[in-house]
């Protein structure tokens, strides 16, 4: 255990020392000589970012329903807890045992986001374990890591013992299992590794070679170890009602990102959106029955007090049994005070009765994604969604009493043109005029429209993984001549940072060449990039120029059809075809039919289902 | 009206928690035990509660206090039974009964009892007990930075004297005392324990640890709010 009067009083120092001691509602202590496992799920960011996340509790949860198994937490220690710690000596420790890292097996890492990989080397730093998985012997834990972006896993793939690729609820546990067997056997990493490389949807790096062509381009990639497997499928749940979903989440006592029950209504997405990549890799679409649903939310209400219930998905809306569903939950919590909130709906979908049962409890702004400002923009990315679309459940929105409005764009979509951009404005005024076109007495409350434009980042395993991303100062230009056309004292307008996307662009469609940059850049300080008072992107510039890489090569660059990209190797159900086929017909600028209508033959039905996919059986 | 008047512990890990985040969970706690808590009206109905004075972050308690207005009258064994079933062991209700809440917690709270464990290499308690002396007698002056309404930062002067009942440090062993203090709260306003405990070491006392533990909340009589 680390010296915990030391830190005791030190912890006075720094902001929230909530943070850094655990001991939350429904946290789980054991006792340590039951245990032969011991995981430290580690969320690479801040306490409160990690706490709101669902996978978290799920892992957490499920872990420690397996007896001789303690999982524990950690997160990315602010820079103030940071600092305490590198000057007292104390390395970063498990919330709940308070043991340093270094005595754990695993450490498996989440991967939400490419801008938190600097976080993950501050971390195993600051538990004084090497970076490299070659420099880390048979008494080093493993370090392990999954989610969304281990699907392009190459940029950490020096780093990583070990990636699980796709739904984790039941390999996890099986993993464990080789685990214990093979540590009662006298342990040796290599041997372990080589067992569970053996495993579908688990990835080791260390045994795989990859040979570049003389453009930067990839040659060829080797197996070198013949355990391993040419291609790893990703690993899915096939009935979600029978998955393990927690009857307990850990109640934060500071105040968090999240702080509500969340309800995980299904997993995947029909809707085919372009630029997604939740909404390829997640396929097939699997929903839970309100039944299971009803009787977590009770579950979970009871052990936490929440006053939200949060039903969330890829798209709320298209959840077949919303209604009845979200009119079970309010007839039970209402006297509660107990409130519903659905974030991602599309609001073509939706059916406004339950907006305004939601709207008795409590009020609050409502959000929209056209995602672009013309037609021909949003039938590019798939968006399937018509300006009558956005603007008729809006104005229903106004007449309901709403008068703050959110609206989601992207810039630098692939083929945009600058008319595509003002379009962003010419819909936020479209938006404002149907406010005050109504009769004068129906016009109530002040109202507000927040138009916000992320820059669009190509993704792996999307139909777009082969176009360049606009460079900065495209960027720049497109966010700022919409700046200067937006001048409403009713509409306000922000973008995100074009050089973090930039960024972020490199390091997703990244190759192994990139290890070594994250290294070279959290040696320079580079950490928390994905917060906007911390990101310092000269540091990235300069740590590029060092290691003679070209970041363009990746953000900037289109890629041939038939280049070999870096995560190939990985099949996430969806075939290649499929995304070549979407690709096509966005040049085009035609649209695909959301697949609850027709069945564009995406591929993941034949691989990881066999038949049709469950949401075609239902209906 | 029905109005609990409770008293709780707030101990171990939990002396990180702040007061406002010690308000919600308290309410939070109060929604898993299915207690018939009142609500305001309105758009964002909120549970009705009042709280006495804020404990400094990282002192433990056992004489918090907080009040809870209910819709429906409930046996007081039930209330504390519930309640402690669905709160951490560092936090429990110790007590509770009905109150007429005519005066707020706050008001009510005259004094503070303190007990701060210290650990040293060396030091003599004797004159530590002569420093005390010379807190409650004579007074020891010193300042206090705060921002006025107006956000500038200006210097107040307190006086020892005006703010401390009792004092006094007990030696428990070798290189362990204890200190038992008494704080007045009054409405200008009251010693900080983190200002007394500088207060010491500035005068030379070299303390390798502490832990402070509130003990109670007394009224104008010296006594507890309640048994």
């Amino acid at each position: 255990m680390i010296d915990i009067k030391k830190l005791d009083r030190k912890l006075l120092s720094v902001e929230k020392p909530a943070r850094y001691v655990g001991s939350e509602l429904n946290s789980v202590i054991k006792n340590k000589e039951d245990i032969d496992i011991r995981f430290a799920f580690a969320f690479p960011d801040v306490y409160e970012v990690g706490m709101s996340h669902t996978g978290m509790q799920i892992i957490y949860g499920l872990l420690n329903s397996i007896d001789n198994i303690w999982c524990e937490r950690v997160f990315t220690p602010w820079t103030d807890m940071e600092k305490v710690m590198r000057d007292n000596d104390i390395p970063l420790y498990g919330l709940e045992s308070k043991d340093e890292l270094k005595e754990f097996d695993f450490i498996g890492f989440t991967l939400q986001y490419e801008m938190s990989y600097t976080n993950i080397l501050n971390m195993l730093n600051l538990a004084n374990i090497p970076f490299k998985s070659k420099d880390r012997g048979n008494d080093i834990p493993l370090v392990i890591a999954g989610g969304p972006c281990a699907y392009n896993p190459e940029p950490l793939h020096d780093i990583i013992d070990l990636f699980t690729i796709g739904e984790s609820e039941e390999l996890l546990p099986q993993l464990m299992k080789l685990y214990e067997e093979e540590k009662s056997k006298g342990w040796n990493k290599k041997s372990f590794l080589e067992l569970a490389s053996q495993m579908e949807g688990i990835y080791v790096p260390q045994f795989y070679d990859v040979i570049y062509n003389d453009d930067g381009t990839i040659k060829e990639r080797k197996v070198l170890n013949e355990n391993a497997k040419e291609v790893i499928i990703k690993t899915i749940i096939k009935d979600l009602d029978k998955s393990y979903y927690p009857e307990k989440s850990i109640l934060p006592y500071i105040d968090v990102v999240h702080d509500r029950v969340v309800l995980e209504l299904f997993r995947g997405c029909t809707r085919g959106c372009r630029f997604c990549q939740a909404g390829m890799v997640y396929r097939p679409v699997r929903e839970k029955t309100v039944n299971t649903l009803y009787s977590q939310a009770e579950s979970l209400i009871d052990s936490t007090g929440h006053d939200e219930i949060s039903l969330t998905s890829l798209s709320s809306g298209d959840y077949s049994c919303l209604s009845d569903l979200a009119v079970k939950l309010l007839d039970k919590y209402e006297e509660q005070k107990v409130s519903l909130s659905l974030p991602s709906l599309r609001l073509d979908s939706m059916t406004f009765d339950i907006i305004e049962r939601i709207q008795e409890v409590r009020k609050s702004g409502l959000t929209f994604a056209p995602e672009a400002g013309t037609q021909r923009m949003r039938d590019v990315i798939n968006k399937n969604l018509t300006e009558e679309q956005i603007l008729g459940p809006v104005e229903t929105a106004f007449n309901l009493g709403w008068s703050t409005v959110k609206l989601y764009f992207m810039i630098g979509l692939p083929g945009e043109t600058i008319e595509d951009v003002l379009g962003i404005k010419e819909l936020a005024y479209k938006v404002k005029d149907k406010f005050f076109q109504r009769p004068k007495e129906d016009i109530k409350g002040n109202l507000k429209i927040n138009v916000s434009a992320s820059c669009f980042v190509p993704k792996p395993f999307t139909p777009f993984q082969w176009v360049k991303q606009d460079g900065i100062e495209e960027l720049y230009d497109k966010a700022k001549s919409l700046q200067r056309e937006i001048k409403d004292k009713k509409v306000s307008f922000s973008y995100h940072e074009p050089k973090l996307s930039f960024l972020e662009s490199v390091f997703a469609r990244g190759d192994r060449r990139l290890s070594d940059a994250l290294i070279r850049a959290w040696e320079k300080g580079c950490k928390f990039d994905g917060w906007y008072d911390m990101f310092d992107f000269k540091k990235w510039v300069e740590t590029f120029d060092e290691l003679n890489i070209d970041p363009s090569f990746y953000a900037s660059r289109g890629r041939e059809l038939d280049e070999i990209l870096p995560w190939d190797f990985i099949d996430c159900g969806v075939t290649k075809e499929f995304l070549i086929r979407e690709y096509k017909n966005s040049i085009e600028a035609l649209t695909t039919p959301d697949c609850r209508i027709v069945c564009s033959n995406c591929g993941v039905n034949n691989k990881l289902i066999g038949g049709v996919c469950p949401h075609v059986q239902n209906n | 009206m029905c109005k609990i008047i409770s008293k709780y512990s707030k101990t171990g890990n939990l002396k990180y928690i702040s007061h406002l985040d010690v308000l919600r969970f308290i309410q939070r706690s109060v929604k898993r035990a299915n207690i018939p808590a009142k609500y305001s009206e309105g758009f964002n109905p909120h549970m009705k509660t009042s709280f006495g004075f804020p404990l400094s972050l990282g002192n433990e308690s056992v004489g918090e206090y907080f009040e809870l207005e209910l819709n429906e009258k409930i046996e007081i064994q039930d209330f504390i039974l519930k309640m402690n079933r669905v709160l951490p062991k560092e936090m429990q209700i110790l007590s509770a009964e009905y109150t007429d809440g005519e005066e707020s917690i706050m008001a009510r709270c005259a004094f503070v009892e303190y007990l701060i464990n210290i650990e040293f290499d060396n030091l003599d308690v004797d004159s530590l007990n002569d420093y005390f002396e010379e807190m409650l007698h004579t007074g020891v002056i010193y300042k206090r930075k705060k921002k006025n309404k107006k956000n500038k930062m200006i210097e107040k002067e307190i006086n020892t004297r005006n703010f401390i009942k009792y004092l006094k440090a007990k030696k428990t062993s070798n290189n362990k005392a204890c200190i038992e203090v008494v704080f007045l709260t009054t409405e200008t306003g009251s010693m900080k324990t983190n200002e007394f405990m500088k207060l010491i070491e500035d005068k030379g006392f070299n303390i390798t640890y502490f832990t402070i533990m509130k003990i109670e909340s007394l009224d104008k009589n010296m006594k507890p709010i309640l048994e």
